[in-house]
């Protein structure tokens, strides 16, 4: 029997810098981020005497989606680098896992003065350009 | 060469190759012939040797050799390259009000060089690695001397093809009559 694949995960390692500066983002809520590609990479069309074809594309736009606490220093860095450079350098580094890209805020997300909402959701589209994102994330320990 | 390197050094680097690229001026001394090798052409391949030769018939540079035997296209993307890590990790260093030694700087320098070396049309960006060591992982001198070495970047390059076909193995072309 094989030996058992040992990894771990620790979330703190999962850093996002981000404009030209590339500011690390502090201020994550219990979910920090999510990161994947937009929409359907691949998929089929079906034909009415059952014939398949079968089609995927190669697809550079992400979409990361942050939860950030309202209070963030976060918000402030990412809403600075919106406003001074439009377009910025992103850095994605999660051990094994590397995203390098531009990015835009998609989404800004919305102030909440409420007890019930801590969290502030932004949206960022992101162009993949190198980086190792054909894997999991964490590290191999055995 | 000189023309020759006027021809090709205005692109980047993997955007421009030196091999079958001809020199036609508008004025009769400054038009290159090229000269038929003939069998000959297989020693210049064996000594590095670049020329303009009759292929074609075009008169076009051939081989693009460095007198070493290295292809002239690997130095000039080796030294861009360098030059272009060192303008956008001081360019970096510049904008920041402090490059500190801790890891999430570390980071940022892995990336700004990513992004510098990915920036070349001569690179495959989805093959780039850029190792580093964290903090806690380099030398302690290193840290009392302020002096960060431990990049290092690793990326499949794309590649040029300088030659279809040679003397030995010509490419194949089979025709026959209908029958």
């Amino acid at each position: 029997m094989a030996n058992p694949s040992i990894t771990r995960v620790l979330l703190n390692a999962a850093k996002v810098l981000i404009g030209s500066k590339l500011v690390s983002l502090r201020g994550a809520a219990d979910d920090f981020f999510t990161l994947g590609k937009s929409g359907d990479v691949g998929g089929g069309i079906k034909g009415v005497q059952g014939d398949v074809a079968l089609f995927d594309s190669e697809n550079n736009l992400w979409i990361q989606t942050f939860t950030l606490i309202q209070s963030s220093a976060a918000i402030g860095t990412i809403l600075r680098v919106k406003a001074t450079e439009r377009t910025f350098p992103i850095a994605v580094e999660y051990n094994d896992f590397t995203f390098n890209g531009f990015g835009v805020v998609q989404n800004e997300g919305e102030v909440a003065a409420s007890l019930g909402t801590m969290t502030r959701t932004i949206v960022l589209a992101l162009a993949y350009q190198s980086g190792n994102v054909t894997t999991g994330i964490g590290e191999t320990l055995a | 060469m000189p023309a020759l390197l006027g021809r090709c050094i205005g692109y980047l680097p993997g955007a421009m190759s030196f091999t079958s690229k001809v020199l036609f001026g508008s004025v009769a001394n400054a038009q290159m012939t090229g000269r038929d090798y003939g069998d000959n052409e297989s020693l210049m391949a064996d000594r590095f040797f670049s020329a303009y030769t009759a292929e074609g018939p075009r008169g076009s540079h051939r081989f693009g050799y460095t007198p070493n035997g290295e292809f002239v296209d690997r130095p000039w993307l080796a030294d861009y390259a360098t030059y272009l890590a060192q303008v956008a990790l001081v360019q970096w260093m510049q904008l920041n009000d402090i490059t500190a030694y801790d890891d999430v700087t570390i980071l940022g320098g892995r990336n700004v060089l990513a992004r510098a070396i990915a920036s070349l049309p001569a690179v495959n960006a989805s093959t780039l690695v850029v190792t580093f060591l964290t903090r806690a992982q380099v030398d302690p001198n290193d840290i009392a001397l302020r002096v960060y070495k431990y990049y290092a970047t690793f990326a499949d390059t794309n590649g040029i093809i300088n030659q279809i076909g040679t003397l030995a193995e010509p490419i194949a072309i089979n025709l026959k009559d209908a029958g």
